[in-house]
């Protein structure tokens, strides 16, 4: 385990405090989109090393996976990640529709796609307008995959994680999954001054 | 890059951008169009022309405070790209399929944001989604007609199961219903049959009124039993018998319905064929009686004729055809095509003239595909017909523990006083081979000792009355001195209980009913004349049953078995011919009507054992089972009483119902004396 601490608890909350701010945007958004109330938060967040990160219990786990290619004021990659059977349920329950298994399967791709998209352009958006600097972001890539494969490419290039638990709430079923950034760990400082400066300012 | 690569390279790239398969619409940060390719040209109504320099809510006005617009925006202000899924948005822009249609297209859009000399732009791309989306509705269309489908047949499926369940059920309630009075009349004859009071005329009057009550048995068994076949629930059991003596019992059990017509029951048992099989003679009795039957019914003159005869052998199986063959009233072709269908018989008018379900040949057949024979029929309208069936049967030999003699040349006495008879059994020990005298009276045959004394090997005596003179004859004879080792064989018509024990108390070596001689006569006489040679008395008397090794049927003796029962039934009739039965056992009896009664007389007195009837009024016989195996628990009551299950439903779940409910044994109705005795006695000792 790496007992470096790479952001104080201060830090993290005001992190954590963002994203869910932007969370909180996207829901409202979707929910807009859907015409239907959907609720989300992230009640926690932890910041480590990426080897010291599991995703799954099970490393065989299949995981339906966003990801978003974030550059400019920092390198990271965004992902918004949920178990491919609960990605499923939520697509369902997005649709508001009963829909047979393998209809939901074909619509898993786009679906996940944009829910992604919407969930990682509003918590970067925030993140951006924090730090005063232009956050670039690419369009999002959907996987399906072991959660070994989505994070083995960070892992050898040691990097670091933001992890955060996301709750999310539709017609009155919860469902929970990831939300990840994942930065190269020099990014980190620049993250540190820039939430610091944002904190003294509001203290 | 040179400006002729730059323009070259600016060619392509718009080339690229008007031939691509997709939809491109360029926004500028103002909200103006700046590109808008081929595609869209195509798809959207709207020319290059009509949409440059417009703004998109120009051209598509519908997008006012659409999902579109806010990403648009978000795309020029923020710089993120933005996907607007099919899933989500279902057809958001007025595109369609050509330029005449009202067909909106599906499509999918990511938007990009790009920069143009310092302007934030955005960029449309559309991806055209409407054939993969017709896919997936037919898809979607496929899953819900096969749901739709599987719900209609779950239903069915349902329907089904409740209706087969009802079939179960009547079948059930029917065989309980039709078994409650049986269970009476059966009880009541066999009761009766062992008083020994009888006169044996009343005792042939009983019993003929037993059998007939077997018979309806065996009828409410036939149709309890093609429903088994039908579910394919059908097993075969397979013991040692003699096809001989089946086929004289079936022949003789339809007699009576000959009623005085002309008409001849005749049997051609084939020298050469043996008669003793392993094999299910049951199923076989039934089919022949089926078969009997019919042709008893549909003949008014001439003769009915069963005929066994062996096609050869192949390892130990003999390849028998058995038919029946009759001069009755006959079959169209048509009619005999028909024959082996359920339900069915050979024509409408026959069933009103003479009655039937028309499930006897189906039976008949299914019993004989079981086996793994086959069953066929010749036919001729007016003439009559031959239904016969084929059937590879295990040979097994006759117990041959006795010795045996050579009878030829042997001479017997033929002591008739029916007379009808001798000319029958003379004909048949001459063909042995043997030499034949004829007596017709005790005295006759006292006289021809006396007179001429010529040498007798074998004295068969049939008697009118055989309880007076079988014993008046044979002390007659064993008093001469010469004929003192003589064995004797005795006939009768009739069996009676006892008189196994009678005969062979009085000295008569082997004892035989005339339906039963027939076929065994031979190797009666021939073990008889064993033993005689060899100076021998046998241990037991010789008969069919020995020889066949079936249990032979004895006087009731009382039995070693005494305490209190407790009788448990709604019905008073069941109830006193029980009683009956367990009081000639020897025990005391005391009696419940229903089974609330039963667990009050249990918890207040004490009983050995309980016979529990199953469906009665207030509480029936599982409840109460229940009852008093809880009580036992919760009173700490032991040991546990014996619950012995009278039922008259005969059916394999029945009984697994009663061992559930926590009763030990079951017993069907009608109850069989040795049947209870062996049960109660497995419990009581």
């Amino acid at each position: 385990m790496d007992n470096r601490v790479f952001l104080s608890e201060l830090e993290e909350d005001f992190l954590g405090e963002l994203f869910n701010m932007g969370v909180g945007k996207s829901a409202n958004a979707l929910s807009q989109m859907l015409g239907q109330t959907i609720e989300m938060t992230v009640p926690d967040i932890e910041v480590l090393p990426i080897h010291d990160f599991n995703l799954q219990q099970s490393q065989y786990f299949p995981l339906c996976c966003v990801s978003q290619q974030v550059s400019g004021a920092f390198d990271a990659v965004s992902m918004l990640v949920f178990p491919h059977n609960t990605s499923l349920n939520v697509v369902a329950m997005m649709m508001g529709e009963q829909l047979p298994a393998e209809a939901l399967i074909e619509l898993q791709e786009e679906a996940m796609s944009e829910m992604g998209n919407v969930v990682l352009n509003a918590c970067m958006g925030d993140i951006s307008n924090v730090i005063g600097d232009s956050i670039f972001l690419e369009l999002p890539t959907y996987r399906l995959a072991i959660s070994d494969l989505l994070i083995d490419e960070h892992e050898a290039k040691g990097d670091v994680v933001i992890h955060m638990n996301i709750k999310l709430i539709i017609s009155s079923s919860k469902e929970s999954g990831s939300l990840l950034l994942i930065l190269d760990p020099r990014a980190l400082p620049k993250l540190k001054v820039v939430l610091n400066n944002y904190i003294n300012a509001y203290s | 890059m040179t400006s002729k690569a730059i323009h070259m390279n600016q060619q392509f790239t718009s080339s690229v951008i008007e031939q691509i398969n997709i939809g491109l619409i360029g926004v500028d940060q103002n909200g103006q169009i700046i590109l808008w390719n081929q595609w869209l040209e195509k798809y959207s109504h709207f020319t290059a022309d009509d949409a440059i320099n417009q703004r998109l809510l120009s051209i598509f006005p519908e997008l006012k405070n659409s999902r579109i617009m806010m990403a648009v925006n978000d795309v020029i202000n923020k710089g993120f790209p933005a996907v607007i899924s099919n899933v989500f948005n279902r057809q958001p822009l007025p595109l369609f399929s050509n330029s005449s249609s009202t067909d909106r297209l599906y499509i999918s859009i990511n938007m990009i944001p790009v920069k143009m000399q310092d302007q934030s732009c955005c960029i449309i791309q559309i991806n055209d989604l409407t054939a993969s989306v017709k896919r997936e509705n037919v898809l979607e269309q496929q899953v819900e007609e096969r749901k739709k489908a599987e719900a209609v047949m779950e239903i069915a499926k349902q329907k089904a199961e409740e209706s087969n369940r009802a079939k179960s059920d009547f079948l059930a309630t029917m065989s309980h219903e039709i078994r409650t009075p049986m269970n009476g009349v059966l009880s009541a004859t066999g009761l009766l049959m062992d008083d020994h009071c009888l006169s044996r005329e009343q005792y042939k009057l009983i019993e003929v009124a037993n059998q007939s009550g077997q018979n309806l048995m065996s009828i409410i068994n036939d149709i309890l039993d093609f429903s088994k076949i039908e579910s394919g629930k059908m097993t075969l059991e397979a013991i040692n018998f003699n096809l001989h003596k089946t086929i004289l019992d079936a022949i003789d059990l339809m007699r009576p319905k000959l009623e005085r017509r002309p008409v001849s029951l005749e049997i051609d048992y084939s020298v050469d064929c043996p008669e003793f099989f392993f094999a299910d003679e049951g199923r076989i009795r039934q089919v022949i009686l089926n078969l009997l039957s019919n042709a008893v019914k549909f003949t008014t003159e001439g003769f009915v004729r069963v005929s066994v005869r062996s096609e050869g052998h192949h390892d130990n199986e003999e390849c028998i055809v058995i038919s029946v063959r009759d001069s009755g009233i006959g079959m169209t072709k048509e009619q005999q095509s028909k024959l082996f269908q359920a339900f069915t018989q050979a024509d409408s008018s026959t069933t009103r003239r003479f009655g039937g379900t028309g499930l006897g040949l189906a039976i008949c057949k299914r019993i004989i595909e079981l086996c793994q024979g086959d069953i066929q029929i010749d036919s001729v309208i007016d003439e009559g017909s031959d239904i016969w069936f084929k059937l590879n049967l295990p040979v097994t030999a006759v117990n041959q523990n006795h010795p045996t003699a050579s009878i030829e040349k042997k001479s017997v006495l033929v002591l008739d006083e029916e007379l009808s008879n001798a000319a029958t059994l003379q004909k048949k020990l001459s063909e042995l081979g043997m030499r034949v005298f004829r007596v017709s009276t005790i005295k006759d045959a006292i006289q021809f000792f006396s007179k001429d004394r010529p040498s007798i090997h074998l004295i068969i005596a049939d008697f009118v009355k055989p309880e007076v003179s079988a014993e008046k004859f044979i002390k007659s004879i064993r008093a001469e001195t010469a004929l003192k080792d003589l064995p004797l064989i005795i006939l009768t018509s009739v069996m009676m209980p006892g008189d196994i024990e009678k005969f062979q108390s009085l000295g008569y070596m082997a004892y035989l009913t005339k339906i039963e001689y027939q076929s065994i006569l031979e190797r009666v006489v021939s073990i008889v004349m064993g033993y005689a040679e060899q100076g021998e008395i046998p241990n037991e008397i010789i008969n069919y049953l020995s020889l066949t090794g079936a249990e032979i049927p004895r006087l009731t003796k009382p039995i070693d078995l005494t305490g209190k029962v407790l009788l448990v039934d709604d019905l008073k009739v069941n109830r006193m011919l029980a009683g009956c039965i367990l009081k000639k056992i020897g025990f005391d009896v005391d009696e419940a009507g229903n089974g609330e009664e039963a667990v009050e007389k249990w918890r207040n007195n004490k009983y050995n054992l309980i016979l529990m009837d199953c469906q009665m009024p207030i509480m029936d016989g599982y409840d109460a089972t229940k009852m008093i195996r809880l009580l036992e628990h919760t009173e700490k009551r032991s040991p546990a009483i014996p619950v012995i299950a009278l039922t008259a439903n005969a059916f394999e779940e029945d009984k697994q119902k009663c061992l559930l409910a926590g009763m030990n044994d079951v017993v069907t109705k009608p109850i069989e004396m040795d049947q209870l005795v062996k049960t109660i006695k497995h419990f009581l000792t």
